[in-house]
Parts: structure tokens; C-alpha cells; sequence
């Protein structure tokens, strides 16, 4: 055994230390739902929503420390600075990508546990607080995830706990509809997710992303899908599931009626946390495992899945802006943005499936979605307050805003305009990145994927009418109608901290550009070098020997050789 | 003195922040404030154009990261990497905060820290509702102007550029007239989705740089771009395209133009414009069409231009067409309005077509012409929104029906309104004739149905001019009746008002001039004069990177591309070679007088 890597003490010790903020919040989550049933089981609910929120609050601050402690050295010795570490036999990643991204879900959370209690909206909260802290163990979970298995079980952990929370408010039908709708949706794209991931365990031998990599690039690069039927269905199937989670057009019907029946923190999460981390498993599965099915390599265009990706981001974008023009609901607007958003990064995915510098692709991937959550989770808060103060959110409470709240006011133009891609603000860089890394695909010179591009541009121009529609009902408009209680802290801390996101992020991009980079490389690790098998990267992992992966490796190569002889248009019905 | 340029950029942005910060301060302090912030930061412009060295080409006050490298020799074509760096993009120099001014963006730059200072003063009484809010979102346009015309990096100039929208959407969305929420929300949109796609054609260049250049280098910088791209064997790629409409050029030259079309404007875009000036307060008019237009014209220089003069060669025809078109369009409707800042603001429609006109003469004479008229245009129509200003805030109105023989009443202002209405209408020995003329006689030696048809605009600028003078100063006195009505979007100079009604008891309430309406036209009437007289001082700061520019015409290769030939009858880069010939920096209006090639 080689001498490379530090021998840790107890290895078994250090592989749980390592999810140590995963399992901390998956305990504390426990611990909310029975200090809900011990104590304030007759208090009344606002009140319980006080204390059950600042329990909760304080079990994250905790977790977010230890998350931190796997960027920053500290006592415990996790910090993870390995580009290529893998735990728990291979399941989990465990580099930069995972301590990265889970620093941010984590601060998300925090911010949207200061958020929920400040408007009383359910009976329920032990079991809101414990499932958002489950969903978002799911989502560390999903976004650490290195194998299809384990990433479906996150998946559905992860939307399993936001269904209930979609339909948790009392008194309102919308909120049990918008549940419901979202469980019916839901429970059928992961039939059929599910479905495409045993397709693609059957074609491959393996359900590890590195190992599936393997067995589908060949030697002269990716052959894209070109005359194989099974891959094509595993990749159709698969799309569908992703589609439903990103909330991509044609898989986004649920989407509007969700964000808008659901209370305002549900739909935050549901739009924020659960699509950065639907985003990270889509990259996953899309640019890492079946990186081989992308395209030809060097020819965009050719059949492989960037070319059905690429249809429903031009389909997300499109839609998503021409359908929110119309809307006059502040949450049904975000919804739609949020389509249209999708549509944004769905780009970046593409380019990281065709491009030459696919790490690049994937960072400017991360960074859109980190400052998008933190802009929309602002957002929602707006909706939050509009929904206590006023009982409705629709976007002409807006109204007069800048007279009536002008820090608010001033928070959610900068939410608005960084949405927009205006700069100086984070969204301008990350649509930047987006679209930079979109257009330096190809090693034929050929500036491909242009149109996409261009109409990625196009939408931008088209989604600043309604997002300025929110700057002139704040601003232009006359003040109307109650002025409201005053502002709660914990609407005060997502929207500030959501506008000082963007205004940072978009004066200093690399900031933020610099850890997404370095949480991009390890998070697509190179074929050369496969983090599931070589022996260097994870002394403790038990797997297969390489022999036994060469060997299966080579058999499906075979049966996949096999399978595309046989669908060779010469020799029809053979 | 890299120093000094960020400080005079950012200097605005600082007051801004100030009156940001203290939204319940009163009238008179923020505007004292706004207005110390405007004359320090046209104090240091002033030394930076002092500091200037004309002989050089290239950008100068540019910070070089590295302080070991030797300073640029005078007529080095390298560039070094300028400013700081902003954003990683993997090799190569990246994104980078670069600020630096040439010749032409020198001119413009002091332009518009120029027109600030009759910005402040055209708000002086005319803002009461939340004045430190207007005088901020006035110093943070300034800023982004600014830094606009300095950035040398095309990411920060799109950063400025795009900037500057969030302040102007909310002085006029603010601070405008009755329809101000219509016209705020056109402009923002209809610039935005333009320059949406200038960016896709900056990014375009930028990556195509990046595939074809020998070193493979992805750079942001405009100097090194704009000489990387000259080197590009372009005509061979034209030459594979199946039409010149689809040859790369034609295309990258499209996308950019989009933006900056919409910006300048030209004509079938330039509907945002008479609305959005007619609905800004004062301060919005003077700096929109003072400074705003003046960026799709430094945006066609610096990128259509520079970076692809194939594309420009071959659209002359449509182009110059179009500015035609636009020159008498706005002159035939400006002469139909009878509300003068409308007339003013179609005006700027014709003269503005004008310098698109000199622009695609694709001329060393033409585009300094243009750069000049960019300028007068500045100072005349800023003075001329500025005396519309003063108008309305005494009378309620600015329609020429209810107004008349107010020579009388104040014979001050009508000077200042002849002066700069005898400017605009290009009268020699004012501004305007030194741009519109060698405009005129670059596109004639291009074409002459241009040329002739343009000075038929020029001929009605001076009809419709002249009329609205005779209509407001001469004839009888006549004024609106009810012209002490409050209006309810502008609430002006009550204090004003009364004060001088004491003296005034018998006649009427109309005071006469103040000082700071004085003060704010003055620096204007002297420029109008000054460039009349003596331009040269101009000429010889921004011939040197004009001929840069036009050296991309006389490039052999441009005169004979087989498919550019095919579809422009008029072959358009030959009137430049002998300007670019010359070694000094010669009057150019002499040099086109002795080039009349047809």
C-alpha cells in the first residue's frame, strides 16, 4: 500500500467526522421535534414558532461551524483541502465541493430559519423546523453524493419532507394544493428517474458517477449517443426527473401553483436550497456520469443529451419569462422567474457537458446558483412580510414601498436588478460566466451554442419588464393602503443579507468565482484519474480491485458495442 | 496621476454615498453639496486635460500593474497590462479594473464633467421633493459616465455602461414630468435590450481574439483588442461566407450596433427619445442629451469602428442612409411641435444623425468631424434644455403658442437662447458650423446625394431654430395667464417667487435671471463661442487616436474584398488615405476642402 496519504487514526472515526455537520443536523432535528412535544406542546403558536425557531437556529449555527471546520483548519482535522476524497466506500464525496457547498445551503438555512417564524402560519411547527432541517440534511447528502443510488435516496428525502412543508398552513386550501400537486408531480418524475438510473446501472455494470464515466467514454473521446436506443431512453428518463426537480419547462406545471400556495418559507426552500442542490446532482449526473453521452466530442450538436438539455433551457427561459409578463401574484412571479432562471444555468450544464473547460462550465454553474439563492430567498421574504402584514401577496401591495420601507425598498431593487444581470450586481457576473463559458465550446473555432446564448440575452432583456414592474410599483407608484406593522428582524436578515450578497459578489466576483472554481475541478475529477478507483485518493474505501472494474468495464463495453451493431440502420429488426 | 483618474471617477460616487446616507437633508445643503462634488470633480478633469500629453497615442494615467515595466514609448503599438485585476478567467490577463483616457475619451469625459455643473444649477429651486435623492442619483450617473469613458477593459466599460441606467431610470421615473413612469420604464427597457446584445457581440470579439490571435491569449482590454483584431485575416473569412450579411464581421459588427444605435439614437430607433426627454427634469434632459447620446457615438468609435471596420465598410451604405433619414426626420417633426422641449428633443434626433453621418464617412476628416459635433451637440442642446428649464419654471409651459415677445420681459435669457440656438443651427464662426461642415464635405466626397440631402436638414434646423425664436422673444408679449398655478409634478421656486414680488408688484411675478441660472449657462455660452473660433486645441487631442481608427479603412485588404465590392457601389475607404498619409496633425476642415475626390 502506497505511503502517500497521511494515515488518519481511526479511520472509521474520521469518514463520520467528516458528515459530522450532516449527522449533527439530522440529530437536531429530533431534538426540535420532541422539545415541540415535551414543552410547548399547550403554548400558543406563535410562541412555539419563536422558541421552536431559535432552537432550531442555534442546532444550525452549530452545524454550520463544523461545516466550517471542513474549510478552515481547526482542532477536529477535517479540513478537506484533498481535490479527490471520497468516504463511506465511495458514496460520498469529501473535497472542497462538498465543504463549499454545504457552507452555503447552511447559511441559506440559517436564513430561512430566521425567517419563518416571523409570520405564524401553522400549527405545526416541531414538525416544520425538524422537516426543513431533514430536507436539508438530504441536500448535503445530495449535493456530497458520488453514486446514483445514494443520490436518489437524497433526492427523495430531500422533496419527500418538502412536499409536507409545501402544505403545511392552516386555513388555506391553496397551501394543501399546492402540497398535493407537488407529491403527484413529484412521486411520477421519480418513477421515472428511478427507471432511467437502473437503465443506465444496466447498460454500465456500475452505479458509481466515476465508474459509470469510465465504461461510457472511450478511448477517442465521447461518441455521443448516436444509434443507441437504451442509453437514449435512460437519458430521457433521467431528463424528466432532473426537469422536475430543476422546475424546467416541460416538467415546471407544478411549479407556479406550488411557490404560490405554499407559505412563503416552504416556497423559498423549495426554490432555493432544494434547486442548488437539485442543480450540483444534475452536474453530476449529467457532465460527470454521463459526460460520455454529451455529444461527440467537439461537435455540440450531434445526438447525446446537450442537445435535448440545451431545448429545455431555451424552453425554460423562454417560457418561464413570456408567462411571468403577465403574472400580478409577487410569489407566482417569482415562480415563474425561477423557471426562467433554471433556464440560465441549464446553459452552463450544457457547456459543461461539450466544453472544452468543463470545470469552468460547472464554476460559473455554482456561483449563478449560490447568488441566486441568496437574491431569491430574499425575495421571498418580501412575500413573507407582504403575506403576514397584508394577507395577500400580490405585487400592487408593492406599491409606494419606497416611501413606506426605504431600506427594504432598497434591498429588493438590488435583489431585482442582480436577477436581472444588471451590473454592478453578482447576477451580471454569474450570467457572464454563464454564457462565456457557453460560447468557448468547440475545437473547430465554431462559436456553437450561439443561439442559445443569444437567446439566453434576448430573455434577459425580456425578464427585466416584469422585474422592473416590482421597481415601479416600489418607486413610482403611490404609496396606498395600510403602512403595516413595523419590519421583523426576520424578514430584515434574508432580505439585507440576500442584497449584500449581490452587491459584494458583483463588486468582487472573484470571491466568490475563486471557491466555486476550486469546488468545480474536484467535484468533476478527470477521467484519468477516477475517484472511485484508484487506491491513492481514499486508503479506507472497500471496493472493487481495478481488475474487477476493468473487467466490467470491458464487458458492458462489449454489450454496448453489441447493441449498437445490432441498431445499425443497415440491418433492420435484427 | 492613475491615482487622480480613479479619484475623479469615483469622487461623485463618493458625494452620492454622502446624500445617500442623509435622505432628510434640506435643499440648499444638498445642493451645496452636489454642487462642491461637481466643481471639484471638474477641477481635477481640468487638470488631467492640462496633464495630457497630445503627441502621445494610446491611453494615458493608466495604472500598470506591474511598476517595473517601462512606461510605453510614444508611438509603441504594444500594450502592457493596464490596471488592476478584477476577475481571474483562467490564462491570460482577465477581467481587469482598468482606467485610463485617449484623446477621444479625454474630450468626452470632460464633457461631462462639464455639463454637470449647469445639471446642478438647471435644479437649483425646481427640485423640492427629496432633493439629496436627486442630486445623489445625479452624482451616480456621473460616476458611471465617467468611468464609461475611461474604462479600458470592455467588461468595465459594459459595467459603466449599463450603470448608468439605474440612476437615469429613476430621475426621470422620479423627478419627470406627467407621463414620467411610461418614460422611465421605455427608456430602461429599450436601452437594455439593446445593449444586451452589444454584449454578445463583445463577447464575440472577445472569444474570437482569443481563437484566432497567435498566442491564443483571452484578453479584455480595448487597446490590445482592438489591435489583436486588426491582425485577423478577416477578408479570407469573408470571402468563405455564403453572403457578406453573413460574413463574421457583418454579424459582430450587428450585434454591437444594436446597443449602441438604440443609445445614440439612430433613426427607426430612436423613438425612446422625444418621451424620455421630454418627461426628465431639467438636470436629466441636459445630461441625457448632453453626455447619454454621446456614448452610442463613442461606442461606435471605440467598437464598431476600431474592432470591426469590415463590418462597418460594408453597412456604410445602409448607414449612411439611415442617418439621412434620421437628420430629416427629426428636423420635418421637430418643425411640427409647438412645445419646445419636444422640438429641442427631435432636434437632437437630426443632429445627432449628423454625426452618425460623419461617423460612417468612415474618414479621418468624418470622424473627427463627428467627435467635434458630439461635443457641440452637448453644449448647445445642454444649454438649450437649460433655458427650456428656466422657461418652465417661471411660466408652467413650454408651449410656443402661449408664449411670446419675451425679449422684453427677459432680454438675458434670450440672448443665451439665440447663442446657442445660432450654434446648433450651425452659423459660422459658432461650434456647430466647425462639425456640421466637414461633416457635410467628408460625405460629399463619399457620396453627394448624402451630402446634399443632409444640408437640406441643416437648412431646416436653422427654419425650425430661428422660428422657435421668433415665436418665444419677438412679437407682442404674451404670456399665459395662469402661469402662478402650481403644476403638480414640479412645485418650483415658490421661495424664488415671492421674493421677488416685493419688487416687482405692478408688472408681473416673473423674476429675471438668477445667478446660478446665469452660472450654469455661461461655461456653455463660452464653449459654443470658443470652439467656433479656435477648435484646433480639440483637433489635435483627439486626431491622434482618430487616425488609429481610420488606419483600419486604409487597410488594402478592406478595398478590394471580393464581396464587399459586390454590394456597395461606392468603394468608401479611399477619402482617407490622404489624412492618414500626413505625419502631422493638420487642420482637418483644410484637408477636406483639398480632397474634393468627386
Amino acid at each position: 500500500m502506497p505511503t502517500t496519504t497521511p494515515q488518519p487514526l481511526v479511520p472509521l472515526a474520521r469518514e463520520w467526522l467528516l458528515i459530522a455537520p450532516e449527522l449533527w443536523l439530522a440529530l437536531w432535528g429530533l431534538v426540535v421535534l420532541l422539545a415541540d412535544v415535551a414543552f410547548f406542546r399547550d403554548a400558543p403558536s406563535a410562541r412555539r414558532a419563536r422558541f421552536l425557531g431559535i432552537l432550531a437556529l442555534d442546532g444550525t449555527l452549530i452545524a454550520l461551524l463544523l461545516a466550517l471546520a471542513r474549510v478552515v483548519p481547526s482542532p477536529l482535522g477535517i479540513e478537506l483541502t484533498n481535490q479527490d476524497y471520497s468516504i463511506f466506500g465511495g458514496t460520498l464525496a469529501a473535497d472542497p465541493s462538498t465543504a463549499w457547498l454545504s457552507l452555503a445551503v447552511l447559511i441559506l438555512l440559517s436564513l430561512l430559519l430566521v425567517l419563518s417564524p416571523t409570520w405564524d402560519f401553522t400549527d405545526h411547527w416541531g414538525e416544520f423546523f425538524a422537516l426543513v432541517l431533514w430536507s436539508t440534511v438530504a441536500m448535503l447528502l445530495l449535493i456530497a453524493a458520488e453514486e446514483l443510488l445514494t443520490l436518489f435516496l437524497a433526492l427523495e428525502t430531500m422533496t419527500l419532507c418538502l412536499y409536507v412543508i409545501a402544505a403545511l398552513e392552516r386555513d388555506r386550501k391553496r397551501s394543501s394544493e399546492a402540497g398535493l400537486k407537488y407529491f403527484v408531480y413529484g412521486s411520477v418524475a421519480s418513477a421515472f428517474f428511478l427507471f432511467g438510473l437502473s437503465l443506465i446501472f444496466g447498460l454500465t455494470g456500475t452505479t458509481r458517477l466515476h465508474a459509470v464515466r469510465e465504461a461510457l467514454v472511450g478511448s477517442a473521446g465521447s461518441l455521443g449517443l448516436e444509434g443507441n436506443i437504451a442509453g437514449s431512453v435512460a437519458v430521457l428518463l433521467v431528463l424528466v426527473g432532473l426537469g422536475f426537480k430543476l422546475a424546467a419547462v416541460p416538467f415546471h406545471a407544478w411549479a407556479p401553483d406550488t411557490y404560490e400556495g405554499a407559505p412563503a418559507p416552504a416556497a423559498s426552500w423549495i426554490a432555493t436550497g432544494s434547486k442548488l442542490a437539485s442543480f450540483v446532482a444534475a452536474t453530476k449526473i449529467l457532465a460527470v456520469a454521463l459526460g460520455g453521452w454529451a455529444a461527440q466530442t467537439g461537435s455540440p450538436d450531434t445526438p447525446g443529451w446537450a442537445l435535448p438539455v440545451a431545448l429545455i433551457s431555451a424552453a425554460s427561459m423562454t417560457l418561464g419569462n413570456l408567462a411571468a409578463l403577465s403574472q400580478r401574484n409577487f410569489k407566482r412571479l417569482l415562480a415563474y422567474s425561477s423557471i426562467a432562471q433554471a433556464g440560465y444555468v441549464l446553459v452552463g450544464v450544457v457547456a459543461a457537458g461539450v466544453s472544452r473547460d468543463p470545470a469552468r462550465a460547472v464554476g460559473a454553474v455554482l456561483f449563478y446558483m449560490v447568488t441566486y439563492s441568496f437574491a431569491t430567498l430574499g425575495a421571498f421574504a418580501v412575500a413573507a412580510w407582504l403575506a403576514r402584514d397584508l394577507g395577500t401577496d400580490e405585487l400592487d401591495d408593492l406599491d409606494g414601498l419606497g416611501r413606506r420601507r426605504p431600506i427594504m425598498a432598497l434591498c429588493l431593487l438590488v435583489l431585482m436588478l442582480s436577477l436581472i444581470g444588471l451590473p454592478p450586481f453578482a447576477g451580471f457576473f454569474g450570467k457572464l460566466a454563464l454564457f462565456m463559458s457557453a460560447l468557448e465550446t468547440g475545437e473547430s473555432g465554431r462559436l456553437s451554442l450561439t443561439w442559445l446564448v443569444a437567446l439566453g440575452l434576448i430573455n434577459s432583456a425580456i425578464s427585466a419588464y416584469y422585474y422592473v414592474r416590482v421597481l415601479r410599483a416600489m418607486y413610482l407608484r403611490p404609496a396606498r393602503g395600510d403602512v403595516g406593522r413595523s419590519l421583523p428582524s426576520g424578514v430584515f436578515w434574508p432580505l439585507t443579507v440576500g442584497a449584500a450578497v449581490a452587491l459584494f459578489f458583483g463588486l468582487i466576483p472573484g470571491a466568490l468565482f475563486e471557491p466555486m472554481q476550486a469546488a468545480a475541478v474536484p467535484l468533476l475529477a478527470s477521467g484519468e484519474d477516477p475517484r472511485g478507483l484508484s487506491p491513492e485518493t481514499n486508503p479506507f474505501a472497500t471496493r472493487p480491485t481495478e481488475e474487477d472494474a476493468a473487467r466490467a468495464r470491458e464487458l458492458r463495453r462489449q454489450q454496448i458495442e453489441q447493441g449498437r451493431q445490432r441498431l445499425q440502420p443497415g440491418t433492420p429488426g435484427a | 496621476m492613475s491615482t487622480l483618474l480613479a479619484i475623479t471617477v469615483f469622487l461623485p460616487l463618493l458625494g452620492a454615498l454622502i446624500l445617500f446616507s442623509t435622505p432628510g437633508l434640506d435643499r440648499r445643503t444638498a445642493r451645496q453639496l452636489a454642487l462642491m462634488i461637481t466643481l471639484g470633480t471638474l477641477a481635477l478633469t481640468l487638470i488631467l486635460t492640462l496633464a495630457f500629453d497630445p503627441a502621445r497615442s494610446g491611453p494615458q494615467f493608466a495604472a500598470v500593474d506591474d511598476p517595473s515595466a517601462p512606461a510605453p514609448a510614444p508611438n509603441d503599438s504594444s500594450h502592457p497590462a493596464y490596471g488592476y485585476r478584477w476577475l481571474d478567467t483562467g490564462p491570460g490577463s482577465g477581467i481587469r479594473f482598468a482606467l485610463g483616457l485617449d484623446g477621444l475619451s479625454l474630450v468626452l469625459f470632460a464633457l461631462t464633467a462639464l455639463l454637470m455643473v449647469p445639471s446642478v444649477f438647471a435644479s437649483w429651486n425646481s427640485i423640492d421633493d427629496r432633493p439629496a435623492l436627486h442630486y445623489a442619483l445625479m452624482l451616480l450617473l456621473e460616476t458611471g459616465l465617467l468611468g464609461l469613458f475611461a474604462a479600458l477593459d470592455v467588461i468595465l466599460f459594459y459595467v459603466f455602461f449599463e450603470f448608468t441606467l439605474i440612476p437615469l431610470f429613476f430621475l426621470i421615473g422620479l423627478y419627470g414630468g406627467p407621463e414620467r413612469r411610461r418614460a422611465s420604464v421605455t427608456f430602461f427597457l429599450y436601452t437594455l435590450a439593446g445593449s444586451l446584445l452589444t454584449l454578445l457581440g463583445v463577447i464575440a470579439l472577445v472569444l474570437v481574439h482569443q481563437q484566432f490571435s497567435p498566442n491564443h491569449t483571452l484578453t479584455f482590454s480595448i487597446p490590445e483588442l482592438t489591435a489583436g483584431l486588426r491582425s485577423l485575416p478577416w477578408s479570407e473569412w469573408s470571402a468563405q461566407a455564403t453572403s457578406s450579411w453573413t460574413s463574421p464581421q457583418a454579424l459582430i459588427f450587428l450585434l454591437l450596433f444594436a446597443g449602441f444605435a438604440i443609445k445614440v439614437p439612430i433613426f427607426p430607433f430612436h423613438t425612446w427619445l422625444p418621451l424620455a426627454h421630454v418627461e426628465a427634469p431639467t438636470a436629466g434632459s441636459i445630461l441625457l442629451a448632453g453626455v447619454l447620446l454621446k456614448v452610442g457615438g463613442y461606442g461606435f468609435l471605440r467598437f464598431n469602428l476600431a474592432m470591426t471596420p469590415h463590418g462597418a465598410a460594408f453597412f456604410v451604405p445602409l448607414l449612411a442612409t439611415l442617418s439621412v433619414l434620421g437628420i430629416l426626420h427629426g428636423a420635418l417633426t421637430a418643425l411640427a411641435q409647438s412645445d419646445v422641449k419636444r422640438l429641442v428633443a427631435y432636434s437632437s434626433v437630426s443632429h445627432m444623425g449628423f454625426v452618425t453621418l460623419g461617423l460612417f464617412t468612415l474618414s479621418q476628416v468624418g470622424l473627427e468631424a463627428a467627435t467635434i459635433q458630439m461635443i457641440n451637440h452637448g453644449l448647445t442642446t445642454g444649454a438649450l434644455f437649460a433655458c427650456i428649464g428656466i422657461l418652465y419654471e417661471r411660466y408652467h409651459t413650454r408651449d410656443m403658442a402661449q408664449l411670446g415677445g419675451l425679449w422684453s420681459r427677459l432680454p438675458l435669457f434670450a440672448f443665451f437662447l439665440i447663442l446657442a440656438c445660432l450654434g446648433s443651427a450651425a452659423v459660422p464662426g459658432l461650434n456647430g458650423f466647425v462639425g456640421e461642415f466637414p461633416i457635410l464635405l467628408a460625405q460629399f466626397a463619399r457620396d453627394p446625394v448624402y451630402a446634399i440631402l443632409a444640408s437640406l436638414g441643416m437648412i431646416l434646423g436653422a427654419y425650425y431654430l430661428l422660428m422657435m425664436i421668433r415665436r418665444l422673444l419677438f412679437g407682442p408679449l404674451r404670456e399665459p395667464s395662469d402661469h402662478s398655478s402650481p403644476s403638480p409634478n414640479h412645485t418650483p421656486a415658490l421661495d424664488h417667487h415671492h421674493h421677488h414680488h416685493d419688487h416687482q408688484p405692478t408688472s408681473s411675478s416673473i423674476p429675471p435671471l438668477g445667478w446660478h441660472e446665469i452660472a450654469g449657462l455661461v461655461p456653455l455660452m463660452i464653449g459654443i463661442v470658443a470652439i467656433g473660433l479656435f477648435p484646433q486645441p480639440i483637433f489635435d487631442r483627439i486626431s491622434p487616436s482618430l487616425r488609429e481608427i481610420a488606419t483600419g479603412f486604409a487597410n488594402p485588404s478592406l478595398s478590394t474584398p471580393s464581396s464587399t465590392a459586390l454590394t456597395s457601389p461606392t468603394p468608401p475607404p479611399a477619402l482617407s488615405r490622404p489624412s492618414t498619409t500626413t505625419s502631422q496633425t493638420p487642420s482637418s476642415i483644410t484637408l477636406a476642402v483639398q480632397d474634393p475626390r468627386r
